[in-house]
């Protein structure tokens, strides 16, 4: 219990930076809610292809430096590196949410609830099992993530952990970043009045399928830098690392009210949390952590069925 | 469907046609074993049919859930596994109890429990059935997504459950579920002086018998009181509860009646095999569950059997074919050929299964959303235009147009 107690401030920081990889995953899945009141659940792989790809053309690029040792780069490469693999992440992923939307959902735009949620359970599937397919066909049944990062680096006169702050600084950057792409642009006013009123938006003369689009792309921009940020902090890409990062991000996303940008971070910071302190807890913890994220979801949503910031949705008539 | 049918049954009346459908299937399918002969081959083949009677029974159950009552529920393997576990706990060596006790339901000692398989057979059904009113209660006030992701979680948190309880726990309690080892050595029934053993026909026929009654369930359910009370709820909960339905006791009727069927399957598949494994009912299976469902037709009972029976085909003959295709060898009847493979050696088709399972999703919802069978309502309600209602609405906007011009 001790132990417990004095580390958990650090318990406590580790699992901010957790929290803030699922609320950029859980932005894409509030954001698509909130316009077409669709689960995306191809979301989590979406954050699986980011990884992939910045791993991919990290080895293509660094790969000298890299491929000695998986060392550590410095200076000028380590700022190249990052921002190259979040620029390749959010901009593929970005491509994929486009195409994913354009060819498997927008075909449904009318069709019973069912159908879409259906689909994106298909395409999903589709991702994951075509990452794995290529993973064994070519070899690469465990791909180590380069470790980019020294573990600490100094300034001011003290040392700091250089994983966390990567962590820090990038997610902080874009969900404020996102936040006003949402609150300032035009884009981000036409995304607003989609959703609110998908027809009164086109007769104010707003392209209704490009918002859309654009929504698609937005979200899967930040879920792709969260998977570039996933695999710096935890060294590995592998096929199934978008199902359970998906799955809590989604929980998160639940938690904080579906549809709402400010539920979603609060929703990501809360399951980040919950799930660090009780992994911290020893053997016991490590085992449950998950079913105590899940259990935490309920609960939540048996008290408020519309999550924690969630307005209250009135049926339909 | 009368002109898919055609010839033969053309002259009866739809529901003359429907149980005449079913007869002949039943024949044929009692026939099965007789014509397959009794070679070492046969063993197989029957094994992989009574899986796909299993996947019929769970199918069904789905449907109930998602296709009467229009709740999606993402986590049902659940109650597969709680079926399956609560038989492989009461009717293997895994509790050794020191005490002795004897009586034609259910008798224990030190060489473990025995329940009796005919009576538990419902009994862990019902159990089952409980559970889906457990884990019902809360989701009452939750609406479809939102019900949709609890069962999912309720799916995760029994898998982890299964896999916590095993030996050497981290709550050091005692081993309960077997975790990964899987819970093994569950007894197999016994029917007058028949053993079930590993021979599969006698399974084979167990399940036929099970899938007839839940097909009789199912339809039975559809046609009833409750039936008309879950399309109402599906349709709009609002106008359902004005027009007096109680939603609270209608769903959970659906959620208990689909986890009733999963409990038999669970049941039969666990003693057949012998064992359990927190493996068989990860979320891949739930969704290849739900896949059966959509695959066949959402809300129809023959499409929900023929879509299980498609899976079953795809995943026991379909993938093992395609992997020697592309591995070089095609050979189908006569047809021999040889080619150089077309993957790498290492490669098995049926990793890919999944992926398959992912693009037939979505095709099927793209072209094909009612299902290969659809249910008559879900029918008119994709393909509107079809209707002549539709027509006649239509009528009327152009006749207004054309008198304000």
């Amino acid at each position: 219990m001790h132990q417990f107690l004095t580390a958990l401030p650090n318990t406590l920081l580790n699992g901010l930076a957790q929290g803030m990889m699922y609320a950029l995953i859980a932005l894409g899945y509030t954001l698509v809610y909130g316009i077409l009141e669709l689960i995306n659940f191809a979301h989590g792989d979406v954050f699986m292809l980011g990884g992939l790809f910045s791993w991919a053309v990290l080895v293509q690029f660094f790969g000298g430096p890299l491929a000695a040792n998986y060392g550590l780069l410095t200076g000028g490469t380590l700022v190249l590196a990052l921002v190259v693999a979040f620029v390749v992440a959010m901009g593929s992923c970005g491509a994929v949410g486009f195409v994913i939307e354009r060819f498997a959902y927008r075909p449904l735009r009318n069709s019973p609830r069912l159908a879409p949620l259906v689909t994106a359970i298909g395409v999903s599937f589709i991702l994951e099992n075509g990452v794995l397919v290529w993973q064994n066909a070519s070899g690469n049944v465990a791909i180590s993530f380069p470790n980019l990062i020294a573990p600490t680096f100094n300034l001011f006169g003290r040392s700091w952990d250089a994983k966390l702050t990567m962590v820090f600084v990038s997610s902080t950057l874009l969900m404020v970043g996102l936040l006003f792409l949402v609150q300032r642009t035009k884009i981000g006013k036409a995304m607003r009045a989609t959703a609110q009123d998908p027809e009164a938006a086109r007769m104010m003369g707003i392209d209704v399928n490009q918002v859309i689009s654009m929504t698609f792309v937005i979200g899967s921009a930040m879920a792709g830098a969260a998977g570039v940020i996933y695999c710096i902090n935890f060294n590995y890409v592998n096929f199934d690392m978008g199902f359970l990062a998906g799955l809590k991000a989604f929980t998160a996303a639940v938690l904080g009210g579906i549809g709402n940008i400010r539920g979603a971070m609060l929703g990501g910071l809360l399951v980040g949390e919950v799930e660090t302190v009780v992994n911290s807890t020893g053997s016991v913890g490590i085992q449950w952590a998950e079913s105590a994220v899940f259990l935490v979801l309920m609960l939540v949503l048996i008290a408020r069925p519309t999550g924690l910031l969630g307005t209250t949705i009135v049926e339909k008539a | 469907m009368g002109k898919v049918r055609g010839g033969v049954l053309a002259g009866l009346r739809p529901g003359q046609r429907l149980i005449v459908g079913w007869l002949i299937v039943l024949v044929a399918a009692i026939f099965l074993p007789i014509i397959l002969g009794p070679t070492g081959h046969q063993q197989d083949i029957t094994d992989d049919f009574v899986q796909a009677e299993v996947y019929a029974m769970l199918a069904l159950g789905l449907n109930v859930v998602v296709g009467f009552a229009g709740l999606l529920d993402l986590g049902y393997a659940a109650f597969f596994a709680i079926g399956a576990y609560i038989f492989g706990l009461l009717s293997s060596a895994q509790f050794q109890p020191t005490s002795t006790f004897s009586s034609p339901i259910i008798s224990w000692g030190p060489t473990g429990i025995h329940a009796n398989f005919w009576i538990f057979l419902p009994g862990c059904a019902l159990i089952a059935a409980f559970f889906g009113v457990i884990l019902g209660a809360p989701t009452l006030r939750l609406r479809g997504d939102y019900l949709a992701i609890v069962t999912l979680g309720f799916g995760e948190i029994v898998h982890k459950t299964v896999l916590n309880l095993g030996p050497s726990n981290a709550l050091g309690w005692p081993d309960i579920t077997g975790g990964d080892n899987s819970l093994s050595g569950i007894f197999q029934p016994q029917l007058g002086p028949l053993q079930f053993s590993t021979d599969q026909v006698p399974w084979y026929y167990l399940g036929l018998a099970v899938l007839a009654v839940i097909i009789i369930i199912a339809y039975s359910l559809q046609n009833s009181r409750l039936g008309r009370a879950w399309v109402a709820m599906r349709e709009d909960e609002l106008a359902a509860a004005c027009m007096g339905i109680n939603l609270t006791r209608t769903k959970l009727l659906a959620f208990s009646m689909g986890a009733f069927f999963s409990g038999f399957a669970g049941v039969i598949q666990g003693s057949r095999i012998g064992a359990v494994n927190p493996e068989q009912f990860i979320f891949a299976v739930s969704i290849s569950i739900l896949v059966m469902v959509v695959l066949g037709g959402i809300g129809s009972v023959p499409g929900v059997v023929l879509g299980a029976s498609l899976i079953a085909l795809i995943q026991f003959y379909l993938l093992d074919q395609l992997n020697t295709w592309a591995h070089g060898n095609f050979s189908v009847g006569p047809l021999n050929l040889s080619y150089p493979s077309l993957v790498p050696a290492s490669f098995n088709v049926s990793e890919a299964e999944y992926l398959i399972f992912g693009i037939m999703l979505v095709l099927m919802m793209i072209f094909r959303p009612e299902g290969l069978i659809p249910s008559g309502r879900r029918r008119r309600e994709l393909h509107p235009s079809e209707e002549r209602i539709r027509v006649e609405e239509n009528q009327q906007l152009y006749d207004m147009r054309s008198e304000g011009t």
